[in-house]
């Protein structure tokens, strides 16, 4: 495992360790499930549904109603010939470096960081997972019996669930009110909320340290140049349908 | 004012039918590179470049590009410098800058660079490191990126400090504030009272944006964010970064306790790292799959 996974994988530890069941108290998402704790949480069901798309539906009502949403279904056969016995090579160590995930949509564990790799299992939305390492654009995962690779971008870290609209909003405005002291987490140390910002006053002189710093353009691409840094040609991404709206600015 | 209205007047006159067919709703969500396009094909001599330093007494001659822009977002380059230059020195009233001048460097570097591939050369960026624990990044228009102590804390690599500010920087090339702003007044409200060279506040464009940085607590439309989200990894990607390096920042926050007091103002404005990562994936899917980029761990400048 790579260094950098191994750091991922302790800070995530760590917030845990330290943190408890803060989040659970402070208002965790509806969508969360009633399950215990996270780590003794997930002996989740595995399904033979013969078909990934079997476990859609199943995983759309999951998002609105609270069930406990881990469900590995087994990947097509032509996927997956073997019975499982996916787990890569690289065994993780012991339980100790796993953290909690959220699956955020349905997608297929791969024997390798690659989507070239073999399918492993498939995983509904919802699923809770343990994530085990890191890789570039892939989290190495533990979804019941089953473990492999998944795309970063499916899976939510920590044990907030599928998350959501809105619970961002109401954690903050609750943490803002029940803190009038505005003394964040660290003890001690000073934090910034809306009021810092509506009563703040011009600061003529910071701006000018700002000013001071400026680099040029020239500077930056020799910066880049002794990291061998160059650019590269990459397509825009799309705008997704379900984000689609040209009505934003309207707001 | 009054003049740079009439001039406005007659140059959309001049412009005639080309004019007239522009829908205002589409260009709002037109990149700036293309209205940029535009007004080189409609004027085949190229004006100077503006920049900041354009002395006010340019805008007595028809401008198209300062135009484009101009109707893009009802600001031109001079009076997006001023409020940007009025936002940040608000916010830096309410929380300084980092005294570590290493770290300030090595972020403005890290910043430039990334900024290179926005296609928007005509800006200066700023870049600066807030001495606050909270979680957090500002964008200002005009190209005024900050980025929390709190936050920085939470990067493991160059490649994620790249993402994040290419999520800033892509606030301004998208110009999401101006936006906003722009319904809150008429287009050149600002008029010609002062120059983005002023040193000190600046009462017109503070009228503007309301009290202090406020604008900054307010935050912009989730689709905003979400878009900021896809384009600064983009960015960080073009200036061969690793380009999972934002969505691991991501997935840190998202770890995070719900509860945890850094995040507070960062969740009033910003949709869940949840929705965001879920937002994310369904716009790259595999398209960056074959992107190899670095990550930069060890070059990374960590503080204290």
């Amino acid at each position: 495992m790579k260094p950098e996974a191994m750091v991922l994988i302790v800070s995530f530890a760590a917030v845990l360790g330290a943190c408890g069941d803060r989040s659970e108290e402070a208002g965790a998402p509806v969508s969360e499930p009633a399950a215990p704790r996270v780590d003794s949480a997930t002996p989740p069901a595995v399904a033979e549904a013969p078909a990934a798309p079997a476990s859609e539906p199943a995983a759309d009502a999951a998002q609105t109603t609270i069930v406990t949403p881990s469900a590995v279904a087994k990947a097509p056969s032509e996927a997956a010939p073997g019975p499982a016995a996916a787990a890569p090579p690289a065994a993780p160590p012991a339980a100790v470096s796993s953290a909690p995930g959220t699956v955020l949509r349905a997608e297929k564990l791969y024997r390798e960081p690659a989507s070239t790799s073999k399918v492993t299992a498939s995983v509904a939305k919802g699923a809770r997972v343990e994530i085990l390492g890191k890789q570039a654009g892939w989290l190495r995962v533990k979804a019941g019996s089953q473990s492999g690779w998944i795309r970063l971008l499916s899976v939510r870290a920590g044990s907030g669930g599928l998350g959501g609209a809105g619970v961002g909003d109401v954690v903050g405005a609750a943490t803002t009110r029940s803190d009038p002291t505005r003394v964040v987490a660290v003890a001690g140390l000073r934090g910034l909320n809306d009021e810092d910002l509506k009563e703040a006053k011009f600061n003529a002189e910071e701006l000018a340290r700002l000013d001071a710093l400026r680099v040029s353009a020239t500077q930056a691409r020799t910066f880049a140049g002794q990291a061998r840094l160059a650019a590269v040609s990459v397509p825009d991404l799309p705008k997704p349908q379900a984000q689609q709206s040209s009505t934003w600015e309207s707001n | 004012m009054k003049i740079k209205l009439t001039l406005m007047a007659v140059a959309l006159a001049s412009l005639s039918g080309a004019a007239v067919a522009i829908d205002f709703g589409k260009m709002l969500e037109d990149r700036i590179k293309e209205e940029l396009n535009k007004d080189k094909q409609t004027q085949p001599a190229p004006e100077a470049a503006p920049d900041a330093a354009t002395p006010p007494q340019s805008k007595q001659k028809v401008d198209l590009r300062q135009l484009g822009q101009t109707l893009l977002t009802g600001y031109s380059l001079e009076e997006e410098n001023r409020i940007g230059r009025q936002i940040s020195g608000n916010l830096l009233g309410a929380v300084p800058l980092v005294r570590d001048n290493k770290l300030q460097n090595y972020v403005n570097l890290v910043g430039n660079w990334v900024a290179l591939q926005s296609g928007r050369q005509e800006v200066t960026w700023h870049f600066g490191v807030l001495d606050t624990e909270a979680i957090n990044a500002f964008a200002a228009p005009g190209g005024y990126i900050f980025v929390t102590k709190g936050l920085y804390r939470l990067l493991n690599t160059e490649a994620e400090l790249a993402g994040v500010l290419g999520h800033e920087i892509a606030h301004v090339t998208q110009k999401h504030h101006l936006k906003v702003l722009k319904q809150s007044s008429l287009i050149g409200a600002l008029g010609q009272a002062a120059s983005s060279k002023a040193k000190g506040s600046d009462q017109v464009v503070q009228n503007l944006i309301g009290n202090g940085a406020e604008i900054m607590a307010r935050g912009l439309d989730k689709n905003a964010e979400h878009e900021a989200d896809r384009v600064g990894m983009v960015y960080a990607a073009r200036a061969g970064y690793d380009p999972w390096g934002l969505p691991s920042v991501l997935q840190d926050m998202a770890a995070l306790p719900a509860g945890d007091n850094r995040t507070s103002l960062l969740y009033k404005t910003h949709p869940h790292p949840a929705d965001r990562l879920a937002a994310l994936g369904e716009a790259v899917d595999g398209r960056l799959d074959a992107v190899r980029g670095k990550e930069l761990a060890d070059r990374f400048y960590r503080i204290r």
